[in-house]
């Protein structure tokens, strides 16, 4: 690890005092970028000032710089850090005038709101020393790598993210956890990596400051340094959406793939699909604001859209970005994709036969998308201990996988933190994350303690509604017109049949069947007036994780349990005869 | 406190106070090679030596605003609680809510360490503050304690760890057949209530009914002629069974709530949701005039099934896990009423059932008098180490003749 970053990170000591540390990243990280840039753009700067000069028009402007200097983005300022500090009264307006001039996808200062750190810099008279700081680190390419720089960038993003962590409790995930995820994104499809001149894309919708877009690459560079990888994000919260782009700046990056806005109601990539695509959207988190944008596009989208199985509740929208995601992998005919997202336990369960969250399960299980399900620890995010899942799905599942889920139950594989991280202070050694993807690779031959592999079909089930008669003053049933026995609606009673009920593995097909079959033997002999009403019988799809994994131990032998009880009385007079001595 | 035998001396007078202190959160100040003492690493050693800390700290950390001492000084909690002591094992740094005693020359720390326990009940006494209580730095460097010679310190601090430390291996055999006794009566329940091939399974629908009880609606406006009634909560269903009946939380009830929400003879109530989930409690008797509250399940079954019988079965199922490790939850499992329903419960003939549930009745009982009879040992056990360690630091017992 370069020293470069803490290094640089240590200038935020001079903002002590009017700057709390959870906002040290306002300055640091736009600055770092800035620099960073000044000292690639210095070679050119005059060229481009002339080319500037000649064009007016930004989109030849662009061409033309293109053509010129081989890099995409320029800046026409007269200003940089060579020549701010010489106007001592004129520094905040000329370095604003330096961050306008750039060219228009470098647009991370005006997401990081720049402009009103410099006058609350000035403010508080420390915009001359920070600026004569940053001027000290040369951070040319021939100096500093694209490597190296993109090290130091992500050490002061980490020391950024753990400082407003232990304050705000952003939503930020922890890097044992995407490795894993990583790790099993890859695991079916590291043998196509191999293949050298292969341009593989990699998405995250909801992309936050990059980290799981940077380490996805990291390790598929790591498995193939040939591959060629395209990095693709959306991002809705400004200053992340800068963190994210600046990164892939500092490392040298085409970072134009890198989009603002809400992937939910305006998708960046819309008509776009990828190989890789990766996910920890927020749980819990209500979307009633974009429920109306969301409910048009499903209504007009019709049945291939990406709402269109289902909508979950307004007051929880993860789903919504399994259902986005299960859209963007690679259609089949081209190679197909991969998705790794992860969420916390309601998306499995949650919803009632036919609710949303069933119907959108139904989709995926019918359509045999779930490859995975893998329980992570609890305590492993910052800001909560819930259990969390990640679920990988895949729509060319290698031929063994085709038609079954596999649950690992990855929640005992863990380590204690040293020093807790907010609610966090259980993490994923290497070690940890081997045996989870060994389950995982295993497949039908892993311990069933950890892993079991099921048919897509035995997640599903019927809810049937069982009717008694309705009885009059003499307690005979009431009859309709048909001169059939009215229902109760006091008595009505409702019943969910697995499919593989008495053995079945007909799934839905056994419907009629499987019903009577339950019907008869679970029902009838408890309430022998009631019937089923065949018209409101309804599917639904749940899967019940814990269950799975749930094994009754009977208590001990009592002649046991005695034998050692015995022992323990003679043990105790021992010792308290040595007491009373 | 006095002793007949030594002088009293006031602890400023046996060695330096220091009082400690935390370093601000700057990371250059932690996680050093330095132990950094709070109460919480104490209490788990009171008596004895401290080794290790929850946290540490860099030299740099303990100039910046804590304190450390040598390896053999004693530190005392001196608020949240007051009293906790024990002497270290290496230099040590330590937060303000403990003090050290760097003991002079002519003090044992070790011997320094028993009288200090010994003077617990005198220490928490001089505790001050309106929040929490605190003991001052002046109170505790004028607490006298008896001082022998500096050669029978050491004989008495060698005794106490001698007989202590039977002692507190008698407490932890005690509590090893504690658990060894529910272990016992878990057995007993589980294999009493295991079903053979003659017996039926049924769905708690099929055998009774199930009421949820009423929402806690502190904040809603009472209505015309609702009465402050006392209610069950999960709390009142107890380890044992039993449910607590006496100094109840009230809200408003109407007439026709109170008839919903009854109390019976009979009734198995259920907890519903947190950490004992699915626990079952008994109602031996009516509760007139008594409702309960919607974080319990009230199980009421027809004429054809044993109360009793239900309620082991469900104590089983509790006892396996069964709750936790069936329903999925995004962080609290809860025990709905339709998941309730929809269990199944195996049942012999009615007969069999009441006698298993008598059998039960009786083999428990058994048990549980017999832990309970431990527990007071280990009262009686914990109270003898407390007047052992007073009684030897008074000086009533001469350790040269024990010896």
């Amino acid at each position: 690890m370069s020293n470069l970053g803490s290094f640089i990170w240590k200038i935020a000591d001079q903002l002590r005092g009017p700057y709390r540390p959870n906002q040290y990243g306002n300055v640091i990280l736009p600055l770092t970028i800035l620099r960073r840039l000044d000292c690639i753009l210095e070679p050119d700067r005059e060229t481009v000032r002339k080319l500037a000069a000649k064009y007016d028009n930004p989109n030849r402007l662009r061409i033309e710089v293109k053509k010129a200097t081989g890099r995409p983005f320029y800046n026409t300022s007269n200003y940089s850090f060579a020549n701010l500090l010489a106007d001592a009264d004129g520094l905040a307006d000329n370095l604003a005038d330096y961050i306008d001039r750039f060219s228009p996808d470098v647009d991370v200062f005006e997401y990081f709101d720049f402009k009103k750190e410099i006058l609350a810099l000035e403010k508080a008279e420390l915009l001359r020393e920070v600026i004569r700081s940053f001027k000290a680190v040369d951070l040319h390419p021939d100096v500093v790598s694209n490597a190296d720089m993109g090290d130091a960038f992500e050490y002061i993003i980490r020391k950024f993210n753990e400082a407003a962590n232990e304050t705000s409790g952003d939503h930020y995930t922890p890097r044992d956890a995407i490795r894993l995820l990583v790790d099993l994104l890859f695991a079916e499809k590291n043998v196509d990596l191999s293949e050298a001149d292969i341009v593989r894309t990699l998405y995250d919708p909801t992309a936050g400051t990059g980290g799981m877009l940077a380490l996805a690459e990291e390790h598929l560079l790591q498995q193939n340094p040939d591959a060629k990888l395209r990095l693709y994000g959306q991002e809705y919260n400004p200053q992340s959406y800068a963190i994210c782009k600046s990164d892939l700046l500092a490392k040298g990056h085409d970072a134009t793939n890198i989009a603002f806005g809400n992937t939910l109601t305006e998708d960046a990539f819309k008509g776009r699909q990828f190989d890789f695509c990766m996910s920890n959207p927020p749980y819990g988190v209500d979307w009633k604001q974009y429920a109306k944008a969301v409910t048009k596009e499903r209504d007009e989208a019709g049945p291939r859209g990406r709402f269109a199985p289902g909508l979950p509740s307004t007051s929880d929208g993860q789903m919504l970005f399994l259902l986005h995601l299960a859209h963007k992998m690679r259609a089949p005919e081209d190679g197909g994709g991969r998705v790794g997202i992860v969420m916390n336990g309601s998306p499995l369960f949650n919803g009632a036969a036919e609710s949303g969250p069933s119907n959108i399960r139904k989709w995926l299980l019918e359509n045999d998308l779930i490859d995975a399900i893998v329980a992570l620890p609890t305590n492993m995010f910052f800001n909560t201990g819930i259990a969390t899942y990640i679920w990988i799905l895949d729509n060319t599942k290698h031929p063994d996988r085709k038609g079954v889920v596999q649950l690992i139950d990855g929640s005992s594989f863990w380590i204690k933190m040293r020093k807790n991280l907010g609610a966090k202070n259980r993490e994923l050694s290497e070690k940890d994350r081997d045996e989870v993807v060994k389950l995982y690779a295993d497949f039908t031959d892993a311990d069933p303690d950890y892993s079991k592999v099921l048919r897509n079909d035995e997640f599903g089930y019927w809810t049937i509604t069982v009717e008694r008669p309705l009885l009059d003053e003499s307690g005979q049933p009431v009859l309709d017109r048909k001169g059939k026995p009215k229902p109760d609606s006091k008595k009505r009673d409702t019943e969910n049949v697995p499919f593989t009920y008495g053995g079945s593995s007909a799934g839905a097909a056994g419907k009629a069947e499987v019903i009577q079959t339950y019907f008869d033997a679970e029902v009838k002999p408890h309430v022998p007036d009631a019937w089923i009403d065949w018209a409101k019988v309804k599917t639904g799809y749940e899967i019940p994780f814990t269950r799975h994994f749930y094994k009754y131990v009977p208590p001990r032998p009592l002649a046991a349990i005695d034998a050692d009880l015995e022992k323990q009385i003679t043990k105790i007079l021992e010792l308290l005869r040595e007491v009373e001595q | 406190m006095k002793s007949d035998r030594w002088p009293s001396v006031p602890v400023r007078r046996l060695g330096t106070v220091v009082g400690g202190g935390t370093p601000t959160a700057d990371s250059a100040h932690w996680d050093g090679g330095i132990p950094f003492v709070t109460p919480p690493d104490l209490r788990p050693v009171v008596g004895g030596v401290v080794h290790t800390t929850q946290r540490t700290l860099t030299a740099e950390g303990v100039a910046a605003g804590s304190s450390i001492v040598p390896e053999g000084s004693v530190l005392l909690s001196i608020r949240a609680p007051i009293g906790y002591v024990a002497r270290t094992s290496s230099a040590m740094a330590f937060n303000q809510g403990c003090r050290a005693i760097v003991p002079f020359g002519g003090t044992s720390a070790h011997y320094l360490t028993y009288a200090l326990v010994a003077a617990g009940a005198e220490l928490a006494s001089l505790g001050r503050g309106t929040t929490f209580m605190e003991l001052s730095a002046a109170q505790m460097a004028a607490l006298e304690l008896p001082v022998p010679s500096l050669e029978e310190q050491r004989a008495i601090a060698d005794y106490l760890d001698r007989e202590t430390g039977r002692i507190d291996n008698l407490i932890e055999e005690q509590q090893r057949l504690i658990e060894m006794l529910r272990e016992r009566r878990a057995a007993v329940v589980s294999s009493a209530v295991t079903p053979t091939d003659s017996w039926v399974c049924h769905r708690i629908k099929h055998i009774g009914k199930t009421s949820l009880g009423k929402m806690l609606d502190a904040g809603r406006a009472v209505r015309d002629g609702d009465q402050p009634k006392p209610y069950v909560r999960a709390a009142d269903v107890r380890a044992d069974g039993s449910v607590n009946l006496v100094d109840l939380n009230e809200m408003p009830f109407s007439d026709a709530e109170m008839k919903v929400f009854d109390l019976r003879a009979g009734d198995v109530l259920l907890i519903e949701g947190g950490a004992t989930v699915g626990r079952p409690g008994f109602m031996f008797e009516p509760a007139p005039g008594i409702a309960f509250q919607k974080t319990v399940n009230r199980l009421r079954v027809g004429p054809e099934t044993d109360a009793r019988f239900v309620y082991w079965s469900m104590l089983r199922l509790y006892e396996s896990a069964y709750y936790a490790n069936h329903y999925g939850s995004v962080s609290f499992v809860h025990l709905t009423g339709e998941k309730l329903r929809e269990i199944e419960l195996h049942l012999p003939l009615l007969d069999e059932q009441r006698a298993i549930a008598t059998y039960l009745d009786e083999q428990t009982a058994r048990i549980d008098a017999l832990i309970a009879e431990t527990e007071r040992f280990v009262e009686l056990a914990r109270e003898r180490r407390s007047a052992l360690i007073a009684a030897t630091v008074t000086g009533q017992i001469d350790v040269r003749e024990m010896a």
